[in-house]
């Protein structure tokens, strides 16, 4: 192959990691729902994709590797085999030998040979045994055939009419949430009947006039869907038909005429509906009868079937979240989303610039436009940033597979739940926080989560549960992770903290106190390192990583109740809206998005008060002047303004000598040189060039109040 | 003219080789990333042979085929597969479907094109 083929290579290799990435979350949600066709029809493309590109490009032992177990899903996707934990256990351990084959082009080393062979000979071992057991089950079924084909999977699919009465919202009822209950049933199409909606000028606007013709697909029965309607049946006429005992959502013709219904906004002809359910009835059970006749000769008739009805229920469940969405997109580079960030934050510069021009010259032409520019401008800064945002659910599956692994290797059991999964963060936020996360897991998994006869014994679910949860607050991003295991013993912790020789003897601490302990380097509470969590690497890299990205971590824990990690970060890396204001000759950005209000005051008041209370608008407050903490030099002015913080919901004042309005700030890192100080995170350039200091409130306070050791 | 290709492929990787190498012969090349997306294409506008992958998410290689057979304009165009596949049984499927050839992965970039100007001729 000439020269510039080799180039493909590196691509290929980053779009095979992607595929084994993908491979993984399939063979994850495939332990979930085993007889999920799509998935395992998911994990085979992955195969087949790392094998044809393997070959094509050089790395002759992965697609070799690959190819065998593209071999095994085939098997399966044809009802040859089916899957089991054991064997999603060598495929989930054979992933990493594939990253790592990923890293050796052509000829591989002797030792990842002998890692391939053992895996292989591992596979082989489970496909034996599974082909066996598949014989067994066959042998075992072959008699009761017919029963199991007399038992449908229960899925059946109703007809709803439901049309409120007018004045249903008067007690208190949101028809949505209606909607939404009927939605946890099963699979629905909602087709709202808008017809009766009278013009604006008629409408009532606490009247209902919409009404709904639905069609639900589920395994429950008919009372539970009226269960649903209880609370508003009499407000209502309410109709309910079972139309047909299959799923029909699994049917291509009732998919169309639903999609030509919602669309067209016709009445609904049940007749119509009805006879599609028949046609595709009557098509069910050709299927079934051609997949018996067909097993009968090849004498493992029945356990295929019974897949067969059994991927039926499984698909009809997942439809609404299992299929993937697709959307088209495009890879680029980081290097050319970094460039367009720079450029865009040099436009903001110049935008700032314009906008000093426009207010010094009274020119309303220009006024307009440098108004427009703005607008332009915070909108592209705005998208440009959204970019290289991804959301958090990148990571799940690597959190997933840990915990399968991790707790796995430890005997506990242990139930991964996650939530607020679209929550998203900067790419290099993600990258930076993998390790920290996974960290938390790990100790989560080995530290916290108690094993299971330990469980039972303090009444508590033999599983145990990791609450991963992921969340928006004001300009920040919050990750929890909790557990409901064993907790932390603050008075523990204080006992080690003191053999460590971290503080001293006679120290008085409160229990957040003593929590936090476990971030200070050189602590770690097992006694036995573990290979787990004991690895070297503590909770105090954990907060020195975090911080690393302007982030925050929060430790609380109750004993025998469990442990909560919360990691607080910035939303935006490098442009922020901030607060210009000037203390002496300086001027200085605080995050606008952390400021609450502003009042002003007399630099006599701050010199009287006592403590460093201030009365503020009716509230006491702390406050803290900047001219002290910063050292400023020149005397205070008459009239100083005080410029209110939200500090970790607390309020908390800063006196400054004067506000000079808003200003987009572009952070411009600080040199080396000043690394040791706290108090400033960054600096920015201001339209007339000169230079502001960006403060961090959070640190300002945190210096101001610290309990100094 | 120059003749144009329609490359149907799930993996970018491999749908850059082909593309680079028809492009570096003077071929017009056109992408599409599965079967349902490479339908697309075939909108009346003249395309003188495609060459797809055989497993593909959406729409695979074979219902591809029997797509575009289907396709008054489209009858009778050329198709090649391109893959790793290389059992007789899927052979005979695809030629059913109505393939008028086979290419195998990993291919070197001269058979690749001699393979498409024999059908071309």
């Amino acid at each position: 192959m000439s020269n510039s083929y080799e180039n493909f290579q590196t691509k290929f290799i980053d779009e095979a990691l992607d595929n084994i990435a993908d491979l993984e979350q399939a063979l994850m949600a495939l332990e979930l729902s085993p007889n999920a066709k799509e998935l395992v029809e998911r994990v085979f493309r992955s195969l087949h994709s790392l094998k044809g590109g393997g070959a094509m490009f050089g790395f002759d032992r992965l697609s070799e590797f690959t190819h065998r177990m593209e071999n095994i899903y085939e098997m399966i996707r044809s009802g040859q085999l089916c899957v089991s934990s054991e064997l999603l256990a060598v495929t989930l351990q054979s992933v990493d030998l594939l990253r790592d084959l990923l890293e050796e082009p052509g000829e591989v080393g002797h030792q990842l040979k002998q890692r391939c062979k053992s895996m292989e000979k591992a596979i082989d071992a489970v496909v034996r045994e599974e082909t066996e057991k598949m014989l067994l089950t066959v042998a075992r079924h072959s008699g009761n055939e017919k029963e199991e084909q007399d038992t449908p999977n229960g899925v059946a699919t109703y007809f709803i009419h439901f049309y409120p009465q007018a004045d249903i919202l008067e007690n208190g009822t949101n028809l949505l949430y209606l909607l939404d209950d009927l939605k946890e049933l099963g699979q629905m199409v909602p087709m709202p009947g808008v017809q009766s909606v009278p013009v604006l000028q008629n409408l009532n606007p606490v009247s209902s006039y919409v009404f709904w013709d639905i069609f639900l697909a589920t395994d429950k029965g008919i009372n539970e869907i009226k269960d649903v309607f209880i609370f508003v049946e009499n407000e209502a006429v309410l109709e309910i038909h079972k139309i047909s005992n299959s799923d029909l959502f699994g049917s291509e013709q009732f998919i169309s005429k639903m999609s030509e219904l919602s669309e067209r906004q016709k009445k609904v002809d049940l007749s119509e509906i009805v006879s599609i359910a028949s046609n595709y009835e009557e098509s069910i059970t050709e299927v079934n009868s051609q997949l018996h006749e067909a097993n009968a000769d090849e004498k493992s008739s029945s356990s295929v079937s019974q897949k067969h009805d059994k991927d039926n229920s499984c698909t009809a469940g997942n439809n609404g979240n299992g299929k993937r969405r697709t959307s088209s997109s495009i890879r680029v580079s980081t290097d050319k989303i970094d460039n367009l960030m720079n450029l865009v934050s040099e436009m903001v510069i110049s935008q700032e610039r314009l906008n000093m021009i426009a207010s010094q010259h009274h020119i309303p032409e220009l006024k307009i436009v440098s108004e427009t520019v703005q607008k332009l401008t915070s909108q592209l800064r705005d998208s440009t940033f959204s970019i290289s945002l991804i959301p958090i659910e990148t990571l799940l599956t690597r959190f997933q597979r840990l915990v399968h692994d991790v707790s796995n290797d430890v005997g506990k059991k242990i139930d991964l739940k996650a939530e607020g999964l679209d929550t998203e963060l900067d790419k290099t936020m993600i990258e930076s926080l993998t390790d920290p996360l996974l960290h938390i897991l790990r100790n989560s998994i080995d530290h916290g989560i108690e094993t299971p006869d330990k469980r039972r014994k303090e009444g508590k679910h033999e599983i145990g549960t990791i609450h991963l949860k992921a969340f928006y607050s004001g300009a920040n991003v919050i990750i929890e992770i909790s557990d409901d295991g064993a907790g932390i013993d603050p008075e523990k912790v204080k006992a080690k903290a003191i053999e460590k020789g971290i503080i001293p003897e006679d120290m008085e601490l409160s229990r957040q106190d003593m929590l936090n302990m476990v971030f200070r380097s050189g602590f770690s509470t097992n006694e036995k390192i573990t290979e787990l969590s004991g690895r070297g690497v503590g909770m105090d890299v954990v907060m020195r990583n975090i911080q690393a990205v302007r982030g925050k971590v929060n430790i609380d824990s109750h004993k025998g109740k469990g442990t909560t990690v919360s990691i607080t970060l910035p939303l935006v890396l490098s442009i922020i809206d901030g607060l210009l204001v000037k203390i002496d000759q300086t001027e200085y950005v605080i995050p606008l998005s952390l400021t609450d209000r502003i009042f002003p005051v007399k630099a006599s008041e701050i010199e009287k008060s006592f403590n460093n209370i201030i009365s503020l608008g009716g509230n006491q407050m702390s406050f803290f002047d900047l001219r002290k903490e910063l050292k400023a030099g020149g005397k205070a002015p008459e009239k100083m303004q005080m410029i209110v913080i939200n500090y970790n919901e607390v309020k908390i004042a800063l006196a400054v000598d004067f506000v000079i309005g808003k200003i987009q700030a572009v952070l411009k890192p600080l040199g080396k040189l000043y690394h040791s100080q706290k108090l400033i995170s960054a600096a920015t350039i201001m339209g007339d060039g000169s230079i502001a200091l960006v403060l961090d409130t959070n640190a300002i306070v945190e210096e101001c109040t610290a309990v100094r050791f | 003219m120059a003749k144009t290709v329609l490359i149907v492929d799930d993996s970018e990787s491999i749908r850059e080789v082909v593309n680079f190498t028809l492009q570096n012969e003077g071929y017009d090349v056109l992408v599409g990333v599965d079967g349902e997306d490479a339908l697309q294409y075939l909108d009346g506008r003249t395309i003188d042979i495609i060459i797809t992958d055989l497993h593909m998410p959406n729409l695979d290689g074979l219902g591809l085929i029997r797509k575009v057979r289907e396709m008054d304009g489209y009858k009778h165009i050329p198709i090649l597969f391109l893959t790793t596949e290389s059992q007789a049984a899927k052979k005979m499927e695809a030629k059913q479907a109505g393939a008028t050839g086979w290419i195998i992965k990993p291919f070197v970039p001269a058979k690749l094109l001699s393979a498409i100007s024999r059908v071309l001729r």
